[in-house]
């Protein structure tokens, strides 16, 4: 894991070369190339793409097009050297929207999926890209490496912070819990809730399965109390002045908790 | 001159030798806990409510006031060890130590308590702590130092834990300092939690172990087990305002209400006057 400005990176080294996760954004693409270059001086063979937000897609260019896509015989002149770099995997919603209206002129992803799970086999073990439907997007990808038992769980899994629920491009609380509890299906905790997988999210700390639950209980126990103060009929500024994340700000900031509480209530409200 | 030269220095070097002189001590062995403090909160545990005598901030009450105790029914909760700030509560302790055979310096200190099992490793050989995104674990990242005959021990990157077994939280933003010293065959372990999230002042608590060679940690291999069947993604917790258990505690003792909901004030002794002028609690909290 490569934290930085940005998110968090996955790097994942090997025999057949190098498979990154979210390679954050533009500013930081030549310090990020500089370290995964520090874990192996082979190529870049994957980038996938967790989300579609510009900490964690910005720097595909860059990164992608320093690889070399796997390629042998007489076409891998044309078609390592030709078209160039590595391929670019996401969900498919995270290509409609980079490439759509507002969306960004490079970077896009090369190669997408739109089913629940595309799996992969690089470096000696199964690579798996499952979906995390209307969660902080409608693109979300957990990335499972199933052999050195890691997960990049994206924007789903944000200890540092409370989530972002990005409303207008296919995010949901309910989503965004069902992930939640994806994640902690994924996740083996090793003896007594101690260690086991770990799990690298898109921002903050380095993680594992009890990290996981103790923050899906905070974003089930803020859903349920908004949810009961919007059967009561109250307004958001209602809503919000009764403070439903008032004990949980110490840990993840009030002034974005005001925030998660008007995604929270709009996503019920939908 | 030559007179006072050699007093001088006849004072330099009585100087140099007469710093304070330490005992050798040495924490490895097997260690049974004496419960004699704070027993209720230590053996059948605090009760909902039961907030008297801790530091605890309104944030911490509140989280604490939506907590339903079948929380631990959740497969993720079931087999959670006590964080090391918890752990001393419970059980005995086997503490050993790794020595470094070529220079005899001790390297770490571990301890292993009966409950869930959890190893804990206290670095005695000056390393630093972590960055703020390595792994947080039960029990932290410790390093000791030697202050005397003193072990001061201080541990961060600890997961978000409960100062007690009600709901009542500490972040994973505290710092964990403690204080062993061995007194014969009697081992005290002082406790000194700093929480920014939760907690007013520190928090702090002794609890003593006696030698007692012939003591075994036993195996503890806890199995997660569905044995409540609840609608998926559920968790147990009570909304602001609706748990019904909030005052038993309070009234069941016959105290002011006002009193077990806790805060700095009621941890110091002057406070038992204030209590005396309360009205016990007749009624819920809300």
């Amino acid at each position: 894991m490569i934290a930085g400005p940005g998110g968090n990176t996955t790097v994942q080294v090997g025999r057949d070369g190098v498979l990154v996760v979210d390679p954050q954004t533009t500013a930081v693409s030549q310090p990020i190339l500089a370290e995964i270059g520090k874990l192996s001086p082979a190529p870049i063979r994957y980038v996938i793409n967790t989300t579609l937000d510009a900490d964690h897609v910005g720097g595909n260019q860059a990164v992608a097009g320093s690889g070399q896509t796997l390629a042998g015989g007489n076409t891998r002149a044309a078609t390592v050297y030709s078209s160039g770099g590595a391929p670019i995997y996401a969900h498919e919603n995270v290509l409609k929207r980079l490439s759509g209206e507002g969306g960004v002129a490079s970077g896009w992803p090369t190669d997408t999926y739109f089913v629940d799970q595309k799996d992969l086999f690089i470096n000696g073990e199964p690579v798996q890209l499952i979906h995390a439907q209307a969660a902080h997007t409608d693109g979300d990808t957990m990335v499972v490496f199933r052999r050195t038992d890691v997960v990049s769980a994206g924007d789903v899994f944000t200890p540092d912070r409370y989530p972002v629920i990005d409303l207008q491009r296919g995010g949901s609380i309910n989503g965004l819990i069902a992930g939640l509890n994806q994640l902690l299906r994924i996740t083996v905790p090793e003896f007594n809730q101690q260690g086991g997988t770990l799990v690298v999210p898109g921002h903050g700390r380095l993680s594992d399965e009890a990290d996981v639950a103790d923050y899906r209980d905070m974003v089930t126990i803020v859903r349920d109390r908004i949810q009961d103060l919007v059967k009561r009929k109250m307004t958001l500024e209602q809503v919000k002045a009764a403070r439903p994340t008032f004990d949980y700000d110490g840990i993840y900031g009030a002034q974005k908790g005001a925030e998660f509480i008007e995604q929270v209530y709009r996503s019920l409200a939908r | 001159m030559r007179t006072i030269h050699s007093v001088l220095l006849a004072g330099a070097v009585l100087v140099g030798f007469t710093g304070p002189v330490y005992a050798q001590v040495d924490l490895s062995g097997e260690w049974a806990a004496r419960q004699h403090e704070d027993a209720p909160e230590r053996g059948g545990g605090p009760e909902v409510g039961e907030y008297q005598g801790l530091p605890i901030n309104d944030a911490a009450r509140f989280r604490a006031d939506a907590w339903s105790a079948s929380l631990w029914t959740v497969p993720e909760h079931q087999c959670i060890p006590h964080p090391a700030d918890y752990g001393p509560n419970f059980s005995g302790v086997r503490i050993w130590k790794d020595v470094d055979p070529v220079t005899q310096e001790i390297v770490a200190y571990h301890t292993n308590i009966a409950w869930m099992n959890p190893v804990r490793t206290i670095w005695m050989d000056g390393r630093p702590h972590p960055g703020p995104n390595a792994l947080h674990t039960w029990e932290g990242f410790s390093t000791g130092r030697w202050e005397g005959d003193m072990l001061t021990v201080e541990t961060t990157h600890l997961k978000a834990g409960y100062l007690r077994r009600n709901g009542l939280p500490r972040s994973e933003k505290a710092v964990l300092r403690e204080h062993f010293f061995r007194t014969g065959d009697v081992l005290t372990w002082i406790s000194i939690v700093t929480d920014p999230v939760y907690l007013t002042e520190p928090y702090i608590k002794s609890r003593n172990f006696v030698l007692d060679p012939g003591y075994q940690v036993t195996l503890y291999p806890c199995s997660i087990d569905v044995e409540v069947p609840r609608p998926g993604g559920e968790i147990p917790h009570y909304l602001p305002g609706s748990n019904p258990f909030l005052s038993d505690f309070a009234m069941k003792h016959n105290l002011p209400l006002e009193a077990v909901r806790g805060g700095a004030s009621t941890m110091y002794p002057e406070y038992v006057e204030r209590v005396k002028a309360s009205a016990p609690a007749d009624r819920g909290v809300r």
